[in-house]
């Protein structure tokens, strides 16, 4: 097995270049290729790669809903959200890793080659809060920590009347994710419509009237 | 045989054949969902009034025409309190806009109900207007909400099938006098008036929103305490479970704790009933708010701010 392929989707090109500089010292990878966008659409947006290496949440969201028509197996995320622990574990990714902002480059490239071989890989700061959110299965109306925060904003423009591409369009991220979020939505609330997610929403606390 | 000039019958018979043939290529159909097909109404080039609850999907809507014609639409905006919808179909023509009525409905008065429910044809059906006001908030979990809506509604006698939904209520004179919503039970519906309705049109189509008032409360329904002792006939009230900074809400007073009792006079037992209240027409209205607070009704002043 050759040296891990790397691909890097994140939004700005100093992004990028540090990320790639990060990368550049360890042999057992290689960076095939960047992106500043994830558009969504199926086909090829990806050369042959192992690993897709994402530096923000909005990008995970937006390849999480393309995952189907991608060739993407494992990702490896910049984060300090523990929401994502949840994300990454319900997707059929083969493997996948979550480092912290401040890792060092040995830290990244070690969860690149593990998550490339199908390990998952968290930071020992997250360890324990990731595994127990691992082991939490129902959400908890009461916490207020139903709907993540980009779930929340969506709701709020759902409850405004928006549609699809117009809400893409306020918080600058593809109709794809916008729908995406909205069954989250839905399956979080127990709704079947707009109006009903709106009126789930205020009853549980998570809209302000 | 007697002509028109003798039978009064021949005359309403062929006055309302003529108003519903005028009606025609202004009247759509809609496949919008899962459920029955809903009717249109074209309100300028390009853009149809639908009834919000029959458009199930935002995109990949089908419109059929009077010609038969089937185009694409998709939805550019939602009113959820008033239940309407605005579309924008794939090269509509303008020709088939409508005329509104430009007074009011008059209780009493014949009106016609237009619906496309079937690939078959236009379909009408005839009764009076039968009320015109606020009506009672909507069906809540088994109990009806004793709020009343702040818009008027047109109610008129006439019999709901699927597939209504959508079409124009006409005047004797051919203007649409509103814009029906829903049955209310089997033999009549309820239309929004023909003036609210194009407003909202309106507003929808520039900024695809609809106006929403904004206290910035969050809020929950609970138990009115001492409802009885401090002369309230309603069961339930919205606790105040926390209240914005720099909102309405605080500006006016209300803190957490609050248990709101009625809004603008009206009583509030459910989230729903708020978001009823608080629609686009109270935005900048200031307003008494009874709260219980600690045991004792107390009675704020908050000026309604607009939803962002």
């Amino acid at each position: 097995m050759g040296p891990t392929r790397v691909f890097i989707a994140a939004p700005t090109p100093v992004e990028r270049a540090g990320l790639k500089a990060m990368l550049a010292d360890s042999r057992d990878l290689r960076v095939v290729g960047e992106t500043g966008a994830f558009t969504g659409k199926p086909g090829p947006d990806i050369p042959e790669a192992d690993v897709l290496v994402v530096t923000n949440e909005d990008v995970l969201d937006e390849v999480l809903a393309a995952l189907d028509d991608s060739v993407i197996q494992a990702i490896v995320l910049f984060s300090e959200e523990s929401e994502s622990v949840r994300k990454l574990r319900e997707s059929p990714l083969s493997g996948w890793g979550i480092v912290s902002p401040d890792s060092l480059p040995e830290e990244l490239a070690a969860a690149v080659v593990a998550a490339g071989r199908g390990l998952v890989v968290l930071p020992h700061s997250f360890a324990e809060e990731g595994l127990s959110v691992l082991e939490n299965s129902a959400p908890d109306y009461l916490s207020g920590g139903v709907l993540t925060p980009r779930e929340h904003e969506v709701l709020e423009l759902i409850s405004l009347g928006l549609p699809n591409k117009t809400i893409a369009r306020q918080l600058n991220i593809s109709e794809h994710t916008v729908k995406f979020h909205i069954s989250s939505i839905y399956a979080k609330l127990g709704a079947h419509s707009r109006a009903e997610a709106v009126s789930l929403g205020a009853r549980t606390g998570l809209l302000k009237l | 045989m007697e002509g028109p000039g003798n039978n009064p019958l021949i005359s309403l018979s062929e006055g309302m054949a003529d108003v519903v043939e005028k009606m025609q290529p202004s009247v759509v159909r809609i496949e919008g969902g899962r459920r029955w097909p809903s009717s249109g109404i074209v309100y300028a080039e390009d853009l149809v009034l639908a009834a919000n609850h029959a458009i199930e999907r935002e995109e990949d809507l089908s419109v059929q025409t009077d010609s038969g014609r089937r185009a694409r639409a998709e939805v550019i905006g939602r009113d959820n309190a008033r239940d309407l919808a605005l579309l924008k179909v794939e090269s509509l023509a303008a020709s088939a806009s409508v005329d509104i009525s430009d007074t009011p409905a008059r209780v009493g008065s014949l009106a016609l109900a237009l619906g496309r429910p079937s690939e078959e044809g236009l379909r009408a059906n005839f009764g009076i207007v039968s009320a015109v006001g606020s009506l009672p908030g909507r069906w809540r979990r088994g109990r009806r909400s004793r709020s009343r809506t702040p818009e008027r509604y047109i109610q008129a006698d006439i019999a709901t099938y699927p597939g209504l939904a959508g079409g124009p209520l006409v005047s004797a004179s051919g203007r649409v006098l509103g814009v029906v919503v829903t049955g209310f039970g089997r033999a009549s519906v309820l239309a929004v008036p023909s003036d609210v309705a194009w407003s909202t049109a309106e507003r929808l189509k520039e900024s695809g929103s609809t106006k929403r008032g904004y206290l910035g409360i969050y809020s929950q329904p609970v138990r009115l305490p001492d409802a009885a002792r401090l002369g309230f006939t309603q069961e339930g009230g919205l606790l105040v479970a926390g209240v914005g900074d720099d909102t309405p809400a605080s500006r006016g007073g209300l803190i957490i704790g609050d248990i709101l009792a009625t809004v603008d006079n009206q009583p509030v037992e459910d989230t729903d009933d708020l978001l009823v209240i608080l629609s686009g027409e109270r935005v900048g209205k200031t307003i008494p708010i009874k709260v219980v607070r600690g045991g004792e009704l107390r009675e704020l002043s908050v000026t309604v701010g607009e939803r962002e």
